[in-house]
């Protein structure tokens, strides 16, 4: 152990470069974060480079066991909402889930993987809502990470952790943690805790995922669920229900459905009740993952309760066959800890232990890169063919250009291997048709010749081949250019996801903006310019009246006696009196005039082109507007006023502070005044000068 | 004679004097495909032996009509097409015969149908020789 109590052998995991980090937002935020002095504004700011991850961030902040009564739109908004500290965390774990295309270890279902985590964090969200025992968003967050360990391991030992993974194959957990000790010395309970640890997440989170990774089951001495680890439990359990497969053992469905009846019990539900909140778990868990991209399924608790009843059946039976054969270790007798889900066969979840060890090393993928050989030759067909099989590619084969064409359009290979040399349609015929598609055009082309003169080879590139293979075949070169081929298609099928999620994105990004824009500019209950947007129109109009010397003014106006409204009549009625004089002042505009709300119950007018006796001339047009606007809500029906302030640029007034001052101190003078009156600053009467010049302007 | 690592292939086959003397099939290309089989694909060589004695047949064919009909351009394409499947299948005297044939068959010469017709007689010896020696292998 170092002294910040991270066992040696986790430095050693950490120091392979290879454990699962947060990448691009998710790290900058780990960053910026790192210190206590970061500002709320500089996270917005983060996270809103990052359209996909502003999208989440809103999604959790509004959804139903998080939400207030009002929707959350805005990043900052949802910092407020969830706590900064919940909207790292969150950063954090989904920039994990969206770097999740690492896929060294082969036996490990890296889809199921974080299929399970998502049910989990779906489930845990919702369950803790419901005991009020974690903050939902924090368990949500458990939920996601609760099997990291596993992860990291697979990412970091991806040969051993795979043979391992296969040798515990439907054994429990315990097997499985044990497996790991022996061979790393350390296992996911560990790993995961120490992770969490690194991340700087908060101690409880690490002793909840803990204690799960140790024990799978809720225990049934316990009358009550205690805590998050219990809450993980549960969420395990319904999330391994929604993923119930063909292949799942028996004995595991027992087990889930054992849970499923404890977390019925001990949250003092009854069936309905508990089968409802089990399906609301699936709703939020398909939603999630169509935003996520993490494969779910379709659940129908009806099929699960019925897996469930066979599965209990089977396990019976299995075990009355064992005790009748005199044997011991009755597979039913461990319990300690659930099958080892990982490897549990649900799709096509487990390899052929041989092709995962052999291929290995090639790495990404390989096993589902599609290749079309083409060759009239039955001869070189045949050897071809036996290549991509040992490299174990899906092949399928053609023995001319014109099917070879037909069967390139159809299934749209990763890769088309193509003899140049055939009757009717030739080699270099098909792949110049190819790449006039749009099919062919990201198909990685290896052309198949005799021939190494130099004009062919140009030709050949010209027609857009990606690469030769000489003839006859000299097998390690084959292979190599193949090798080379699949990278390249890996990577083109890679680009073409990225292009996807960026064309997404940005339809994200444009529609976000547009929102922020709009947000950012517009007071949300009136529905005018907000403070901000005022402030840059005075500063433009000063400018421009600098420049061309045409005046403008600002009204400046403040309801009356707004503040006994608000206390004798409640602030519903306040806000009804704000839309409505809004609207009435809105009424009384010139058109090249704009209102705005500058906060409370202050609005400013701002008139172009117009010296303070025309502002004068328009806000008295105000005031009588609004005074003879009647507030149509329940209980005051009646007109409010309101003391309006006039200033207009001159030569004696030197700023814009100086103008605005001049239009409030003209508000109070107003007020003082008796209300419900129009003040001027008192500009001088213009020039005639400046008449000619506003005349012209307008 | 044993080959324990080819039990059941013979190699001792040569070409007669005038057509070089050189072996009928090469040993490295069978050893090659050998490898390549494994244990995944016991069938291979066997698959290849028969591949290629029912292609070869037609092509050969091809290639006699065509010196009857004065068709170069014919002769070039079923050279080019013996020439890669034989050196795949280690019959690589037969093989560089039928490039000399695609090369002169595509050449400027073409014209010269009596040239091509010795080489063609000479393709055909070699090819003879070929298909007794896989013939003989293959069980």
């Amino acid at each position: 152990m170092t002294d910040s109590g991270i066992p040696t052998e986790f430095e050693e995991l950490k120091s392979s470069g290879a454990l699962p980090s947060p990448t691009g937002v998710g790290m900058k935020i780990l960053e910026l974060t790192r210190t206590e002095d970061y500002s709320v504004d500089d996270m917005a700011d983060a996270i809103m480079s990052d359209p996909s991850l502003t999208g989440r961030i809103l999604q959790l902040a509004n959804s139903a066991s998080v939400a207030g009564n009002e929707a959350v739109t805005t990043v900052s908004g949802s910092i407020m909402r969830l706590g900064s500290s919940t909207v790292r965390t969150l950063a954090l774990a989904f920039s994990l889930v969206s770097d999740r295309e690492a896929g060294a270890c082969r036996p490990f279902d890296y889809e199921r993987y974080w299929s399970l985590s998502l049910a989990r964090a779906v489930s845990a969200q919702i369950l803790s809502d419901f005991t009020d025992i974690a903050k939902p968003e924090e368990a949500y967050i458990c939920g996601l990470l609760s099997e990291v360990g596993i992860l990291a391991l697979a990412s970091v030992h991806s040969t051993r952790y795979g043979q391992i993974l296969l040798e515990t194959q439907g054994q429990s957990l315990a097997a499985l943690r044990k497996a790991e000790f022996e061979a790393f010395e350390i296992d996911h309970a560990t790993v995961s805790e120490c992770m969490l640890k690194e991340w700087g997440l908060p101690p409880h989170f690490s002793k909840a995922i803990g204690g799960f990774c140790r024990r799978r089951s809720f225990d049934p001495e316990n009358a009550r669920v205690e805590s998050l680890a219990d809450i993980l439990r549960f969420s395990d359990a319904i999330g391994s229900a929604f993923l119930l497969g063909e292949t799942t053992p028996p004995r595991r469905i027992v087990e889930i459905g054992d849970q499923l009846e404890m977390m019925r019990d001990a949250l003092g539900m009854d069936d309905e009740r508990a089968q409802m909140f089990c399906q609301n778990a699936a709703k939020q868990w398909r939603s999630w993952g169509e935003s996520l991209e993490i494969e779910t399924n379709e659940v129908s608790f009806a099929s699960i309760l019925g897996a469930i009843a066979h599965g209990r059946e089977q396990a019976e039976s299995e075990a009355r066959v064992a005790e009748a054969e005199g044997d011991e270790a009755a597979p039913a007798a461990d319990l300690s800890g659930s099958a080892s889900p990982m490897v549990e066969p649900r799709r096509k979840t487990v390899r052929r232990p041989a092709s995962a060890m052999r291929t290995g090393e090639a790495g990404t993928d390989t096993d589902r890169i599609s290749v079309l050989a083409v060759d009239d030759d039955p001869v070189a067909l045949r050897l071809l063919v036996r290549h991509m099989r040992n490299e174990r590619f899906d092949v399928t084969m053609a023995r001319s250009g014109k099917e070879g064409l037909k069967k390139a359009l159809q299934e749209k290979p990763d890769i088309l291997v193509i003899d140049q040399e055939m009757p009717g349609l030739s080699g270099l015929e098909v792949v110049e048709s190819l790449r006039r598609s749009s099919v062919g055009s990201s198909m990685y082309i290896l052309l198949v010749t005799g021939s190494d003169s130099d004009d062919l080879l140009i030709e050949a590139f010209d027609a857009g081949v990606d690469d030769f293979v000489p003839k006859p075949f000299r097998p390690r070169l084959l292979s190599a250019r193949i090798k080379a081929g699949v990278r390249i298609a890996n990577l083109q099928r890679k680009i073409e996801r990225d292009r996807k999620t960026i064309l997404d994105q940005l339809a994200d990004r444009n529609a976000l903006n547009r929102k922020l824009r709009t947000a950012s500019l517009t007071d949300p209950l009136t529905g005018l310019p907000n403070r901000r947007h005022a402030m840059n129109r005075v500063e433009s109009e000063w400018k421009s009246t600098g420049r061309t010397g045409v005046p403008f003014s600002v009204i400046m106006m403040d309801i009356d006696k707004f503040k006994l409204v608000n206390d004798n009549y409640g602030h519903d009625v306040g806000d009804d009196v704000l839309q409505a004089t809004a609207q009435a002042v809105k009424g009384a505009l010139r058109g090249e005039d704009e209102v705005c709300r500058l906060g409370g119950e202050e609005f400013l007018v701002i008139c172009r082109g117009a010296p303070e006796q025309d502002g004068v001339v328009a806000a008295e047009r105000i005031r009588k507007a609004v005074e003879s606007n009647i507030v149509d809500t329940p209980g005051f029906n009646k007109a409010v006023t309101i003391s309006l302030g006039v200033a207009g640029t001159h030569a004696g007034v030197a700023t814009l502070m100086d103008l605005l001052k001049a239009s409030d101190e003209a508000v109070y003078q107003a007020k003082n005044g008796g209300r419900n009156q129009v003040r001027a600053a008192g500009a001088p009467a213009p020039t005639p000068e400046e008449i000619e010049k506003s005349r012209r302007s307008a | 004679m044993d080959q324990p690592s080819l039990p059941t292939y013979s190699f001792d086959a040569v070409h007669s004097g005038d057509l070089g003397g050189g072996p009928v099939l090469d040993e490295a290309t069978f050893g090659t495909l050998q490898e390549l089989a494994g244990e995944d694909d016991p069938d291979l060589i066997e698959d290849l032996i028969h591949l290629f004695l029912e292609d070869s047949a037609e092509r050969m064919a091809a290639m006699g009509g065509a010196i009857d009909s004065g068709s170069p351009e014919t002769i070039g394409a079923a050279a080019h097409a013996l020439k890669s499947s034989g050196a795949n299948i280690g019959a690589l005297e037969f093989s560089s015969a039928c490039a000399t044939l695609e090369h002169t068959a595509r050449s400027a010469e073409a014209a010269d149908m009596a040239a091509l017709e010795g080489l063609v007689i000479r393709a055909s010896k070699l090819y003879e020789e070929v298909c007794q020696a896989l013939r003989s292998n293959a069980s």
